[in-house]
């Protein structure tokens, strides 16, 4: 029995391998196959190098060899490199730019434009602002438009430099258009934070007389541009801060301070130094340093600032109630510096048009500045032209030339003043007449003086004599003045239905503003 | 001597008919010649006419003659073939197909007079004769331009892994220093079709087979490309680095000549190589160099046990006539086919009478219609600075008359002109190469809803331009331009097209162009600001014109 067991054991077992044997999967599951298929090439290469094979196959092959190697490595390398070849130029672009090699970085900026890769709207900005460097406008301005559209979105670095040259340029004068033009760009450029595009804000809300969100944005820039303390000053002081203001101007007038210590020769530091100087009250000092600009840099208009220094000292003291006489130093002062500075002529001329009870007291407070020797030249001018307000001709005419004749430069004033009151609305001619007839007095045949009584004379209707004036000033004036007086001869003679010799000057008149 | 004499009949016959047959193609064969000719990069097309002889008589030196021409169903077949593209380039003048028919009749007629162990000698030899044919519809232009472009691409590559900072336009690469212009003859174009040529004649000498013979000539192909790359980066390579010019005078010519040959030892050596890996087999017949046979016949089988491949070939090259008959047969189409054929073709040659394209004389004028305001002084950052009219004789191809509206805008300097009239679409492209401009690319383009034409410009200076045009016919519809560019098919393609659109133009036609000249090549949104102008301006001349023509 058991013997039968292990027999029939026995058989299962054979038969079972035995049919395991048996079994043969398909040619692709077989390992054989692929390996066959595998080493082919090498079996086929190997037969047929044992059968037809010759030696000097191979030795003339070798050329072959070697620079298909050869040109492999060099075109593979060249190529991996030309996957990132505008990275690689993009950089070398930013390295000429920073060392102002521009041929060069145009030369890579271009390039990477060309390829149309990667970098293409970073190429482009920098080739802009390359082009605006080199002096290439109308290009620059071509890609700037591209990249900082009004109608879509951009570049927002393009946006962003749009919207800072946008904003220098906005004020609330500024038409609708030109602000909704400026937002844009401000809500493209997507940066909000750096102190730029804060100020670039802040001009944008002053524009829009926001104070509120200008105060917000500029707080943020002020550190960055301390410039804009005096801007805060003002807002401050619009807001009716005036403990606030007043910190922003002294931080102000640190910092400008210290650039003009840095730069004296910062025309424009000065001026707002002595601008902020003179807001905090410190009007010494601000004449001091519009002195020390008048040594450094005497071709600046440095007269006109010192006589709007005087102008507003003598508002601050009439807003404290000083007296006529305490009135007149600082005008005086201001005509001394600038005898046509119009707010100086103006509130002279705001003393003298006074017709009303007050007169006489003003008389009295006049005639006392002449007796103490304050300032008598404006003193006798402000009651010359009292008198002459009251009728007396005889009394203002005297006045006038002991004014003239106590200051040299007050022929000039009288001109300046004639001509304002001759264009004041509505004129008064003979009062301004009398002005600078008496500035001719003391000066015969100047020409501006002839000009302007010419100018008075004539819309006074006196052709005649207003012809002999213009035509007597006219060949002594410098070109620049020359079409005026042309024009008005010209309007003249048309008025006399001369008509040859009105187009005669008004061809000389265009002549001269061609050139 | 009754078999001497017919021996020698037969020797004598084959001479007339292969030359007969040749004969009958001179027309297009000439006018091939002429062309051919007129065309630098392939100048070396006598030395293919020469090596086919040499091979030819090398093959045949020690050949007897005792084939007794007979007609075969192969002949037969080869004869109707080339009857039937003679025919078509007859009917169509086209040189090209002329050529080709030229060749496949003087196979035909070598199979007839040889039979097919001639045949069998000579079919390398012949082969080789269609190298003397250009590449069809103008693909030798794509390939010049194409070559010029991936010779300059390659080089760039290399020149920017060895930073050499410079910029490509076209066909241009431009350093810091200076602008190297890629010509044809740098781009490897000369060096191509001679060194295919040279190629092609060593593998019919060494009686390779097709297909190693095409790949031999594939390789040759990439080996003057990568000469000529290297060439490019070179010259450019050297300028920049060590201050070298490598672009003019004798180092250019020896560059030119070492590259060639360089390029010509690789290729051969591949050919060596190749025959490293995977020698020629010869098999029992004695034609070969080697006296071993030629390749392939190991495939044939015995008498007793043929193939099917022998059977096929025993059925095509079983006489089917007698030597008379056949005789008779050849002789009657020679004369009834062939002769009629040669006698169309010569007369073909004649100066045509047709009318010319360029300025036909119309009754009216583009300036009576076209004025100095029909165009915009401003369009966008663009700004009309000069109007100009010209007056030309009426045979001028640019036209007898122009109106050019000049436009600055985008730091670009513009001409718009409107030109005409012609009697059919106006291709510009003669007028500037004729103006020492040459031709980068061509291509057609839909603008605004109306077809024109792309062309891309350049000078040897190295200035680049880009013009854009359209014609309009009487209608003032935009008249369809062919594909770009010229070739002796293209002239059949067009002379097929304007018998078929010649009912759709109506004359006269004017064209609308617009061209930007620059230093460099223009970028891409330039590109598109002046094709914006374009447009613009067309549209309002055209509209001007539709008031103004009659």
């Amino acid at each position: 029995m058991m013997e039968r067991l292990r027999e029939w054991w026995s058989f299962q077992k054979r038969r079972f391998w035995g049919t395991l044997r048996s079994i043969q999967l398909p040619d692709l599951l077989r390992f054989e196959f692929w390996w066959h298929l595998l080493t082919f090439p090498f079996h086929w290469l190997y037969e047929n190098w044992k059968t037809g094979q010759r030696f000097r196959h191979l030795l003339f092959g070798l050329p072959a060899i070697l620079f298909s190697v050869l040109a492999g490595m060099m075109l593979g390398n060249a190529g991996l490199q030309g996957h990132n070849a505008a990275g690689t130029y993009w950089t070398e672009a930013e390295s000429a730019l920073a060392s102002q090699q521009y041929q060069k970085a145009e030369l890579l900026l271009t390039r990477i434009l060309r390829d149309q890769s990667a970098f293409q709207n970073k190429a482009r900005f920098a080739l802009a602002e390359l082009y605006s460097d080199t002096g290439q406008v109308d290009r620059a301005e071509s890609l700037f438009e591209i990249l900082a559209p009004d109608a879509s979105e951009g570049y927002s670095e393009a946006h962003r430099r749009l919207a800072i040259i946008l904003a220098d340029q906005i004020s609330p004068e500024s038409s609708s258009e030109d602000k909704r033009r400026l937002l844009w760009h401000l809500d493209a450029a997507r940066d909000a934070d750096s102190p730029e595009m804060a100020l670039a804000w802040a001009r944008y809300s002053l524009a829009n007389r926001d104070l509120l969100t200008a105060r917000k944005q500029l707080l943020k820039a002020v550190d960055r541009f301390p410039d804009v303390y005096q801007t805060l000053a003002e807002i401050e002081v619009r807001l009716r801060n005036p403990t606030p203001a007043r910190e922003y101007y002294e931080k102000a007038a640190d910092h400008l301070q210290k650039q003009l210590e840095r730069s004296p020769e910062n025309y424009r530091a000065r001026v707002d130094y002595a601008n902020v100087l003179m807001k905090l009250g410190r009007l010494d000092d601000a004449y001091v340093i519009l002195e020390a600009g008048r040594a450094i840099n005497p071709e600046e208009n440095w007269s006109s600032l010192q006589a709007s220094l005087a102008v507003y000292l003598h508002d601050v003291l009439k807003a404290d109630g000083a007296t006529i006489v305490e009135l007149l130093e600082p005008l005086g002062r201001a005509l001394e510096c600038d005898p046509n500075h119009p707010s100086a002529l103006n509130r002279l001329m705001s003393y003298a048009r006074t017709g009303s009870g007050n007169n006489e007291q003003l008389r009295r407070i006049l005639e006392r500045a002449i007796s103490q020797g304050n300032e008598p030249a404006l003193a006798h001018l402000a009651l010359g032209n009292l008198s002459w307000l009251e009728g007396d001709r005889e009394t203002a005419s005297f006045h006038f030339e002991l004014a003239v004749s106590i200051r040299k430069d007050m022929a000039i004033v009288l001109n300046n003043l004639a001509w304002l009151i001759s264009h004041d609305d509505p004129p008064d001619l003979p009062r301004a007449l009398a002005f600078v007839e008496s500035a001719l007095e003391q000066a015969p045949g100047r020409p501006e003086f002839l000009d302007t009584r010419g100018t008075i004379y004539m819309k006074m209707g006196n052709n005649k004599k207003a012809i002999i004036d213009l035509e007597a000033a006219l060949p002594q004036m410098p070109d620049r003045e020359k079409p005026d007086i042309l024009n008005r001869l010209a309007e003249i003679y048309e008025a006399l239905k001369m008509h040859e010799i009105a187009d005669g000057f008004r061809d000389q008149a265009k002549k001269l503003l061609g050139r | 001597m009754q078999n001497e004499k017919m021996s020698t009949d037969v020797q004598k016959r084959p001479q007339w008919i292969v030359a007969a047959v040749v004969a009958a193609h001179a027309a297009f064969l000439i006018s091939m010649a002429i062309w051919l000719w007129s065309r630098e990069h392939y100048q070396f097309f006598p030395l293919v006419l020469m090596g086919s002889g040499l091979l030819a008589w090398l093959r045949l030196a020690d050949t007897k003659w005792n084939h007794a021409p007979v007609l075969t169903v192969r002949v037969v077949g080869l004869g109707m073939l080339s009857v039937a593209v003679f025919a078509v380039a007859v009917w169509f003048n086209s040189n090209w197909i002329g050529s080709i028919g030229a060749i496949i009749s003087l196979w035909t007629a070598i199979r007839y007079v040889g039979g097919p162990a001639i045949a069998r000698r000579l079919r390398g030899p012949v082969a080789f004769l269609f190298l003397a044919i250009p590449l069809p519809l103008n693909l030798d232009l794509t390939l010049v331009i194409e070559l010029q472009k991936l010779a300059t691409r390659l080089a760039s590559n290399m020149l920017d892994d060895r930073r050499i900072w410079h910029t490509v336009s076209g066909v241009a690469i431009t350093t810091l220093d200076r602008n190297f212009m890629v010509e044809e003859a740098c781009s490897g174009v000369h060096s191509l079709f001679s060194c295919v040529t040279a190629v092609a004649f060593f593998c019919v000498f060494q009686r390779y087979g097709l297909f190693r013979s095409l790949l031999v000539l594939l390789f040759s192909m990439g080996w003057v490309v990568l000469a000529n790359v290297f060439r490019v980066f070179l010259v450019v390579y050297a300028n920049a680095a060590w201050q070298q010019n490598l672009d003019t005078g004798w180092r250019h010519d020896l560059l030119g000549i070492g590259t060639y040959v360089g390029a010509l030892i690789c290729s051969l050596s591949t050919a060596q190589l190749l025959e490293f890996f995977v020698p020629v087999v010869w098999g029992k017949l004695s034609d070969s160099p080697t006296g071993k046979g030629k390749p392939g016949d190991q495939y044939y089988g015995g008498e007793n046990d043929p193939t099917v491949r022998q059977k096929i070939r025993q059925f095509l090259d079983r006489p089917r006539l007698d030597e008379a008959g056949s005789g008779r047969i050849v002789n009657g189409t020679l004369a009834l086919c062939m002769l009629p054929l040669c006698v169309l073709s010569l007369y073909q040659l004649l100066p045509s009478a047709s009318a010319g394209t360029g300025g036909a004389a119309f009754q009216t004028s583009v300036l009576e219609s076209v004025t100095e305001s029909s165009t915009p002084a401003k369009y966008g950052q663009w700004k009309r600075t000069a109007v100009d009219k010209v007056e030309r004789s009426a045979d001028d191809p640019l036209g007898t008359n122009s109106v050019v509206y000049t436009y600055e805008g985008n730091g670009m300097l513009a001409q718009f002109s409107v030109d005409g009239y012609y009697g059919e679409w106006h291709d510009l492209a003669y007028c500037y190469t004729a103006l020492d401009w040459k031709l980068n690319e061509a291509r057609n383009v839909t603008l605004d809803g109306n077809h024109g034409t792309v062309l891309d410009l350049y000078k040897e200076s190295g200035e680049n331009a880009v013009s854009w045009f359209s014609c309009f016919d009487g209608q003032h519809t935009s008249v369809e331009p062919p594909d770009p560019s010229g070739s002796t098919l293209r002239t059949l393609l067009n002379r097929f097209r304007q018998e078929q659109s010649s009912q759709s133009i109506t004359p006269p036609v004017y064209q609308c162009q617009l061209m930007v000249a620059s230093e460099g090549e223009l970028l891409p949104h330039e590109l598109d600001q002046a094709k914006e102008l374009f447009v613009e301006l067309t549209r309002a001349a055209v509209s001007d014109m539709r008031k103004g023509v009659k």
